[in-house]
């Protein structure tokens, strides 16, 4: 299964979504919360569980964009998006670009 | 006996529950001077004390040590039976003169009791709540809850005279809820009192207003881990890591080349901080990534942050 890394987001290809994830409005796959930045998807659906697990589907080839990152092409498919963590010796928290 | 909480008695907890951080932390420091001076009288009747002749409201906790600090001196100056004699405006002069006098000297706490929003709010929610299931009736609870209620956050109560302060004008917190703001101030009081917190540790006032001046140095020197934490988070990892002399564990490049180092910097009485300097291939900016201190290698590293073991960490494109 392939794997992209998109600055701090992670996506990787799936077989399937799972049956928990339920759709979701939008393309963006994460916003920068300091810089309002987005990776953002160009087309697809996404899908979104209740703990915040997020998954699209391209049912043709699209494209993954973001004001500072380069453009990287996604072929049809399922997928999974995983954002970057760092270490704090009390919690596991995202990282904020 | 209660054995179980109906859905509604339980649908109240969190309700109590923000009712008292709200009242506690909210920013509203109004008091009713009426209602104070009497939850004063019943506490000191409570404790089989007679009723000081002095209830001074103040509008932060320094202003009560401050007062609870010039106090003592003003008696010795006026006599212990002077007080009552001595009207307001002459107080208020000596108020003025001895506060010049001390206002440099040292302050010391007097750890008497603590009564109001500051020490009580927590278990009042909780009794609050019985009392609103109907399992708790009692009146001298009810008496005391009309005190904290008044406005006080804190009082500090002498033989004649107790000393109230009202709750903070302004209080910012983290998601977790614990006292944070790195741009200022995370309390602030009536009287112009502030504090300063970061993720709940308390930091000095010039580390948030200049955190330019912070420095390795002074973090590492730091004793309490907590507090040294949130020194590095002001400061920003990145200039720490560079001024603190770490130990470089390993470099490599990424798929597309770009440098990497994992770096360690030994902590007193804490983990020691690994992190991962990374660059992007398409900003060419540095980031600095904590990870859990077991990492050895970049590639580990890495791949942790994105919740994978190195072996499967295989980005097809980075960008």
């Amino acid at each position: 299964m392939k794997q992209y890394r998109h600055g701090d987001v992670f996506v990787k290809e799936i077989d399937e979504i799972t049956q928990d994830a339920k759709p979701r409005e939008g393309l963006v796959l994460a916003y920068g919360e300091v810089t309002g930045h987005k990776h953002q998807l160009d087309a697809g659906e996404m899908f979104e569980t209740k703990d915040g697990k997020l998954y699209f589907r391209l049912n043709k080839k699209g494209k993954l964009r973001h004001e500072e990152h380069l453009t990287i092409t996604l072929p049809k498919g399922n997928y999974e998006v995983i954002r970057q963590r760092e270490y704090t010796p009390k919690a596991i928290r995202r990282v904020a670009d | 006996m209660l054995e179980k909480l109906t859905p509604e008695q339980v649908a109240l907890i969190p309700v109590m529950r923000e009712r008292w951080i709200t009242r506690a932390l909210g920013g509203d420091n109004s008091f009713d001077k009426d209602r104070i001076h009497k939850g004063i009288d019943f506490v000191y009747a409570l404790s089989g004390l007679k009723e000081p002749q002095f209830k001074i409201i103040v509008q932060s906790p320094w202003a009560i040590q401050y007062a609870a600090n010039i106090l003592p001196i003003i008696f010795k100056a006026f006599g212990e039976k002077s007080g009552d004699q001595v009207g307001a405006q002459v107080r208020a002069q000596v108020w003025a003169q001895v506060g010049a006098q001390v206002g440099d000297q040292k302050l010391k706490w007097f750890n008497y009791d603590y009564n109001g929003y500051g020490a009580d709010a927590g278990w009042i929610s909780f009794y609050e709540f019985f009392k609103q299931i109907r399992i708790l009736k009692n009146e001298k609870f009810d008496k005391y809850v009309d005190f904290v209620s008044a406005g006080a956050w804190d009082c500090v109560s002498f033989q004649d005279v107790a000393i109230v302060c009202t709750r903070p004008t302004k209080v910012i917190r983290d998601a977790r809820g614990f006292l944070h703001n790195t741009k200022g101030a995370a309390v602030e009081w009536g009287d112009g009192y502030k504090n300063y917190f970061c993720h709940g540790a308390r930091l000095e006032a010039w580390m948030i207003e200049a955190p330019e001046k912070i420095t390795a140095e002074l973090a590492l020197k730091e004793a309490n881990s907590e507090v040294r934490r949130a020194i590095i988070e002001i400061m920003g990892l990145d200039k720490f890591l560079h001024q603190a002399n770490p130990k470089i564990l390993d470099k490599d490049k990424d798929a597309v080349g770009m440098p990497r180092q994992l770096m360690q910097i030994d902590l007193k009485e804490d983990e020691p901080l690994v992190a991962v300097e990374v660059n992007c291939p398409s900003t060419n900016h540095k980031y600095f990534l904590r990870v859990p201190p077991k990492i050895k290698t970049c590639s580990e590293a890495v791949a942790w942050t994105f919740g994978y073991e190195a072996k499967d960490y295989l980005p097809l494109v980075e960008a």
